[in-house]
């Protein structure tokens, strides 16, 4: 008993032993290998060198020779066991005590497998086209199942038109609440600072013409049509449709989707229809906060760059607004809610077991959502153009 | 019995969340090259106190002495020791989502041991082997594993720097009986051929009987009984008399005696069928 405790002592600590180290001794009945010192995973860097010099490797032992070390664990082991493996003859252990033994015998069964090929690693060429194929297909696939899942929403909805009263309103309420009503200030401020700057920048370009007026049709314009609509529906993407996937995600990594299914609960009304309702609901509401505050924002740096009065603003935007901008602009919000909305739950529902993927696709949903708000947006651009609105 | 073999030990260790209180004046040895299992009743601080004593959630009261290094007194260099020198199984793996399982058991020799590359594979693939897994179970990541080969894989990062002891958190938890006998049997394994002591927390009726040198029960926020399964038998506490003559416990305990009797407890999966 006192023997093992010391031995395990040296286990431990290691630390007032030697470095490992291993020569080769020419003794009466054949070269044998002679190692010393700790052989633990510690300080095995001391020796792996070594262990790889060519005169070591040639040399034709009969023996490697283990009694003279001071501690070894599994990893020392295992690099003995190896270096014997790759000598031609079959070269004895010499082994000091039982523990010795053990450890060898725990090593032995996998120190030997040749290490697996690795496989061969094509051109750098053929490696790109590889990767971009494979990012195609990805591609593809995620969009025809993102396509799925809107048309999965919208039976859903058509469902809902006809029983209305399927609706969960108390959830729908909650989900209003917090994509609408707690985005308020936020949306409310970066509308406000939007105007101000395309009103001071566009006054200080048009005074070059001496057309200083005009900036009022073009704070209305960019706001109304374009500004307005599309900074509240990146925000909206960057809180709300991340908060979507990240809910759905965490209930999908829990299985709570599943164990709704199974108890034939209904996982697209019950956690998708609330939310994406909510957003086509609210946002809209939103677009038109942001308007009000982009044009208020266009007032007061108007009346800061050429001294024209809050009071003549609202008189000229009177006389000569489009109310066309005003209805395109807010028209294309309810779409845009509805990307924003299918594309958060949609990448909820692509959680797997991992929580590494929540946070994964909850970046993408977010990148993805607004992407697509862009797209659509220019789209819509090129589409009233033609129509000459 | 001789000082030196103590590894862990705790002194008045107290535990309290708010005034509900876990543990009070709590001691516990743990002697070194034993595996000793914790048990005790749900909600009776069994996670709790082996937060304690990785001292995730250091104790509010009381010491916890770990190979030799009492912990609330320890300095940086003193942690690193401690630190490389235990190995935690969590009870789902706890495997870094984001790395295969290779490179989980390469985490700590990055840390702590300069090794080149070749080597940490080496090393790496000799634990994935020795705890248990295919070897080509290296390459993949936690999400492609089931419950039982993650706990393997944390298993093999627990014991990449061959650590001196190893705490388990329900390590059978999860697992069907013919996974949980074998685990069993690789660490009654592993403990030969490393030297290990552990310590496991458990709710494994046969685990108790087929690897546990000693058991300690939790009970009554102290260690109330602590010995070998014969002696806690003579025991007289209600909640030590329920858990090993309640009916599991004496299936296990049946169990436990015809299978040493055989000699080969999970080999042989008929003889246990009938």
């Amino acid at each position: 008993m006192a023997e093992q405790t010391i031995d395990m002592q040296q286990h431990f600590a290691g630390d007032g032993e030697r470095d490992p180290d291993i020569t080769t001794v020419s003794g009466p009945d054949g070269v044998f290998i002679s190692c010393t010192g700790a052989w633990v995973v510690l300080r095995l860097h001391k020796v792996v060198a070594k262990l790889r010099e060519p005169s070591l490797l040639a040399a034709r032992p009969v023996a490697i020779d283990c009694t003279a070390i001071s501690s070894l664990d599994t990893a020392g082991a295992l690099l003995l066991e190896r270096l014997r493996c790759g000598y031609s003859g079959n070269p004895a252990m010499r082994l000091k005590d039982r523990r010795q033994q053990d450890l060898f015998a725990t090593v032995a069964p996998g120190a030997c497998l040749p290490e697996p090929l690795e496989p061969d690693s094509p051109p750098p060429f053929v490696q790109f086209l590889n990767t971009l194929g494979g990012t195609i297909i990805t591609q593809f696939h995620q969009t025809k199942s993102l396509i799925n899942f809107l048309g999965a929403f919208l039976l859903s909805l058509v469902g809902l038109l006809r029983h209305p009263g399927r609706l969960r309103l108390t959830s729908l309420a909650y989900h209003m609440e917090l994509v609408g009503l707690a985005a308020v200030p936020i949306v409310a401020l970066l509308s406000f600072l939007i105007g101000v700057v395309v009103a001071y920048m566009g006054a200080q370009q048009l005074r070059l013409f001496g057309a200083e007026i005009y900036v009022i049709n073009l704070v209305e314009i960019t706001t109304l049509r374009e500004l307005g609509v599309l900074m509240t529906s990146i925000v909206v993407a960057g809180r709300s449709g991340s908060a979507f996937t990240a809910q759905i995600g965490a209930m999908q990594a829990n299985e709570e989707v599943d164990a709704m299914r199974t108890m034939g609960l209904d996982p697209m009304r019950l956690l998708v229809q609330p939310r994406v309702v909510a957003l086509i609901l609210m946002l809209p509401a939103l677009v038109f906060l942001s308007d009000i505050m982009g044009l208020l924002g266009g007032a007061v740096a108007v009346k800061a760059s050429i001294g024209l009065g809050i009071d003549a603003f609202a008189e000229r935007l009177q006389a000569s607004m489009n109310l066309n901008h005003f209805y395109i602009g807010l028209g294309k919000a309810p779409v845009f809610a509805l990307i924003i909305g299918v594309v958060g739950c949609f990448q909820g529902f692509r959680v797997t077991g991992s929580s590494d993927s929540v946070g994964r696709l909850t970046t993408q949903a977010v990148v993805q959502a607004i992407f697509l708000v862009i797209v659509f947006d220019a789209a819509f651009a090129v589409f009233f153009a033609a129509l000459g609105v | 019995m001789d000082e030196s073999e103590i590894i862990v030990s705790l002194r008045g260790v107290s535990n309290r969340f708010g005034s509900h209180v876990v543990h009070e004046n709590l001691d516990l040895d743990i002697r070194r090259g034993e595996i000793l299992g914790l048990i005790g009743g749900s909600g009776s601080g069994k996670s709790v106190l082996l937060r304690s004593i990785l001292w995730l959630r250091p104790p509010d009261a009381g010491e916890v002495t770990v190979l030799g290094t009492p912990l609330r007194q320890a300095d940086e260099r003193a942690w690193r020791e401690i630190r490389r020198r235990w190995g935690v199984l969590f009870q789902d793996g706890a495997l870094f989502s984001s790395l295969t399982v290779t490179e989980n058991i390469q985490v700590p020799l990055r840390e702590f041991a300069a090794l080149d590359k070749r080597t940490m594979n080496d090393i790496a693939a000799l634990k994935i082997v020795l705890s248990g897994l295919p070897r080509e179970a290296g390459a993949l990541h936690p999400e492609e594993l089931s419950g039982g080969m993650r706990k393997r894989a944390g298993l093999a990062r627990a014991l990449a720097l061959d650590p001196a002891i190893l705490f388990l958190d329900e390590p059978t938890a999860g697992l069907d009986p013919i996974g949980a006998g074998s685990f069993d049997e690789l660490l009654l394994s592993l403990k030969e051929a490393m030297g290990l002591t552990v310590c496991m927390v458990t709710h494994d009726v046969d685990s108790l009987h087929t690897v546990c040198d000693r058991v300690a029960v939790l009970a009554d926020k102290h260690i109330a009984a602590i010995g070998t399964i014969e002696e806690l038998l003579q025991v007289d506490h209600p909640w030590i008399k329920e858990y090993f003559s309640g009916p599991r416990g004496r299936i296990a305990a049946a169990c436990h005696e015809r299978s040493t009797a055989s000699s080969a407890p999970y080999r042989k999966p008929g003889e246990q069928g009938e």
